[in-house]
């Protein structure tokens, strides 16, 4: 995963799998994250609508 | 992300095309741009900051405690002012169509970047504002190719815009970072740093799991009142299925009893069909039956009528001798009324001379003169009136009756007459009961014939019965016909009816929407905690990255062992005895703000080129020194700087770093040259603007602005 702070990403993974998350839905949605973070908050609506599908997809 | 490649095109005092090769397969990751003051290292700066972000602004200052940016650099515009548009100012006036233009060539993870930003005039020469110009990105990423918007997406993803200060660095500006860094204004370089660790992913991206957590929750509550009604339409529905089950249940019933009185009728008829001629005959049987009672009904009408009618019959017939008395006492009528007439008339005349006679004098009623033949005149009058008199006596009995005896008669003769058209109806009437009759009698004198007729071996009254009862089976049958559809009609509306209040089915959509719910919840919870701890470790990790820089650039590392960076990310000196270092030189600050910013991009594992505008600045020759030694050693990241000639000297940096050099330029114009490129003759003679060589005779122009890249040789 490039540009995401190791610290970022190995408590996240951490953290996230406690709560019985999976590896790859926990890497999908952190990627996502990351490579829209920037974006303002009047355009993110399309980055939530996508957002909400990885995580119906991901139930 | 290494550079390979940068050509610039009309930008600042580089008018044309100039290119830069970086030696990247040295594997050395050190380059400087060096040159005079105003011979193009900041343009060359800026214009790679153009290229990525399509936008320059002027040098920022810390206002109120916050970084702030300076204007925006336009690209064309008024060239009086300072800092001026960018677009090189002669290309500018001289170009027909005026164009700016940067190319980067890069490489990361083995995939080649190319990016190209170009700004093209739209309105021919001289554009007076950047509105006239066509701006142009195109981003190549190995196979794929984008085009601005979207290509400015792929170059942010490799380099934020965001995180543009901690890899384009300015020297010029690095001592208000200091003060940032250093003062403890909280929300100086704070959002700076979480941009840099990244933190915005997980604080944007808590607010977009908030935002579609509470659009959810507004789903379901809408559900919810859709689920509610229905709940209330599945409730009508389940009454409405019963009504369906009973209705078609009774259809059941009809449509077999429809069915056995069919078949038994299809038998019935069957059974009926060997006895045609019977059946026939019967048929004409009843035919003629129904005639006959048909054409009773008819004939009692009409001798009804009939009967009616000739009440008038004997007023009919006397009426035709009366009718010509009638006439007769008509005139006898008119003639009294005519004699009565004359006679009134002659009266009135008897009467006027009766009193003329009476009232003669013998003298004039006017002018009382006496008159001569008074006498004469009054046996005239007399014998006139016995003259009327005559008359009168004779038209009186002239007539024979008087007049009220023929008013009498006429009475009673017109009692005899009968009403208009009696005549006319009782012959009608009477032609239709001869007519209805005529036909009654027919039908009866055919019924007989048939009636005698019979048929051999034939049961004729069993067979009746048979007929009558398959006649009364087929009206049956059409009577329930209509009640069957009927049925079946009220059962179609109630079903779709049914099919209106969905079936009865309920939504189960509101449990998936609970779980995707509950699913954002966790994840939000995930978040949340990875922010708090990673705001601290990502902290310590820059402390400690930062602290490792410092000791390695810093002069007296025994002395000022790291750096310490509290809460709101704010920087200062530690020193041996773990203390902060309560007045540290400017050159050491400078050092630990550099030193932050190093540990915040290796911390961040953001793989970008470094380029450092005026890095020796504010620091004496040993941190100089020992910073382009740290940095340039750094096996991840290029680290380019576009140093001034009083900062670093060229031969003596290439002398010392060599080593660490990937490749160097130095920026110079005409008047900078001290040595002839023709012959290397260096006692070039100074003849008002140009400058002219002894040995050769080559001329250059001295007085021109114009920037020329010279490649530095390195060590390879």
């Amino acid at each position: 995963m490039e540009g995401v702070p190791e610290g970022l990403k190995d408590l996240f993974f951490d953290l996230g799998k406690k709560k019985g998350f999976s590896e790859e839905f926990l890497t999908e949605v952190l990627t996502y994250f990351v490579k829209n973070q920037y974006l303002k908050q009047g355009d993110r609506d399309h980055i939530r609508n996508s957002l909400r599908r990885i995580i119906e997809k991901g139930e | 992300m290494d550079l390979k490649y940068l050509a610039i095109s009309n930008i600042g005092p580089f008018k044309g095309l100039h290119q830069f090769h970086f030696n990247t397969t040295s594997g050395k990751n050190g380059f400087a741009i060096f040159s005079k003051n105003g011979r193009g290292k900041t343009s060359l700066f800026n214009a790679m900051q153009w290229a990525l972000f399509g936008e320059v602004f002027e040098r920022g200052s810390v206002r109120s405690g916050r970084w702030s940016d300076g204007r925006k650099r336009t690209i064309v515009g008024d060239y009086s002012k300072n800092p001026g548009p960018m677009m090189n100012q002669d290309a500018y006036r001289e170009m027909r169509i005026p164009e700016m233009n940067v190319i980067i060539i890069a490489t990361q993870n083995g995939k080649d970047i190319q990016i190209n930003r170009v700004a093209r005039s739209r309105v021919g020469s001289m554009p007076r504002v950047d509105d006239d110009l066509n701006q142009n990105l195109t981003v190549t990423i190995g196979e794929e190719v984008a085009q601005d918007a979207k290509g400015q997406e792929l170059v942010e993803n490799l380099f934020p815009n965001e995180l543009r200060r901690f890899f384009f660095i300015d020297g010029e500006s690095l001592e208000e970072y200091v003060d940032l860094v250093k003062a403890g204004q909280v929300g100086g370089i704070k959002d700076d740093v979480e941009s840099v660790l990244r933190l915005p992913a997980l604080t944007r991206g808590i607010s977009d799991l908030e935002n579609i957590r509470s659009s959810i929750e507004k789903e379901i509550a809408s559900e919810s009142r859709e689920k509610r009604i229905m709940e209330k339409s599945a409730s009508e529905a389940q009454s409405l299925q019963i009504e369906i089950n009973e209705l078609k249940s009774n259809l059941e019933t009809k449509e077999r009893n429809f069915e056995k009185t069919k078949s038994r009728y299809n038998d019935l008829e069957a059974e009926l069909k060997g006895f045609s001629e019977a059946i026939s005959h019967i048929k004409e049987l009843e035919r003629l039956r129904a005639q006959k009672e048909a054409l009773s009904t008819a004939l009692k009408r009409s001798s009804d009528a009939r009967y009616n009618l000739s009440s008038n019959a004997w007023m009919v017939l006397i009426w035709k001798r009366a009718d010509a008395l009638y006439g007769e006492v008509s005139e006898q009528q008119n003639n009294i009324q005519s004699s009565n007439y004359q006679i009134d008339l002659i009266n009135r005349k008897i009467d006027k001379l009766k009193d003329e006679i009476e009232q003669s004098t013998g003298f004039c009623s006017h002018c009382e003169q006496p008159i001569v033949d008074a006498e004469d005149h009054k046996s005239r009058l007399k014998r006139e009136l016995l003259d009327l008199e005559s008359q009168q006596s004779t038209i009186s009995s002239d007539s024979g009756l008087s007049m009220n005896e023929v008013i009498t008669r006429m009475g009673d003769l017109a009692k005899l007459n009968p009403p208009t058209g009696s005549k006319k109806t009782i012959i009608e009437s009477n032609e239709n009961w001869l007519e209805d009759r005529r036909k009654l009698l027919n039908i009866i004198e055919t019924l007989e014939k048939e009636e005698s007729r019979g048929l051999e071996g034939v049961d004729s009254s069993e067979l009746g019965a048979k007929h009558e009862q398959l006649g009364q089976m087929r009206t049956t049958l059409r009577r329930m016909e209509p009640v069957i559809d009927e049925f079946k009609q009220n059962i179609k509306r109630k079903e779709t009816e049914f099919k209106r209040l969905g079936g009865g089915k309920i939504s189960m959509l509101n449990h998936k929407k609970n779980n995707t719910n509950s699913t954002i919840g966790e994840l939000l919870n995930v978040m949340k905690d990875t922010l708090a701890k990673y705001r601290d470790s990502a902290r310590k990790d820059v402390e400690r990255v930062a602290s490792e820089s410092f000791r390695n650039v810093i002069n007296a590392p025994e002395a000022l062992t790291g750096i310490k960076i509290d809460q709101n990310f704010n920087g200062s000196i530690v020193g041996a005895d773990g203390r902060k270092v309560t007045m540290p030189s400017s050159g050491q600050e400078m050092t630990m703000t550099l030193c932050i910013m190093d540990a915040l991009r290796r911390v961040s594992n953001v793989s970008a080129p470094i380029f450092f505008d005026t890095p020796g600045r504010s620091l004496d020759d040993d941190h100089k020194k020992a910073q382009l030694e740290y940095f340039w050693s750094m096996r991840n990241h290029q680290f380019i700087i576009f140093p001034h000639s009083g900062e670093y000297k060229i031969e003596e940096t290439i002398n010392e770093f060599g080593g660490l050099i990937g490749s160097a330029w130095e920026l110079t114009w005409p008047a900078d040259r001290e040595v002839c490129e023709k012959c290397g003759e260096d006692s070039p003679l100074k003849e008002g603007s140009v400058m002219r060589c002894l040995k050769c005779e080559e001329k250059w122009d001295i007085s021109i602005r114009e920037t020329t890249v010279k490649v530095l040789e390195v060590e390879s």
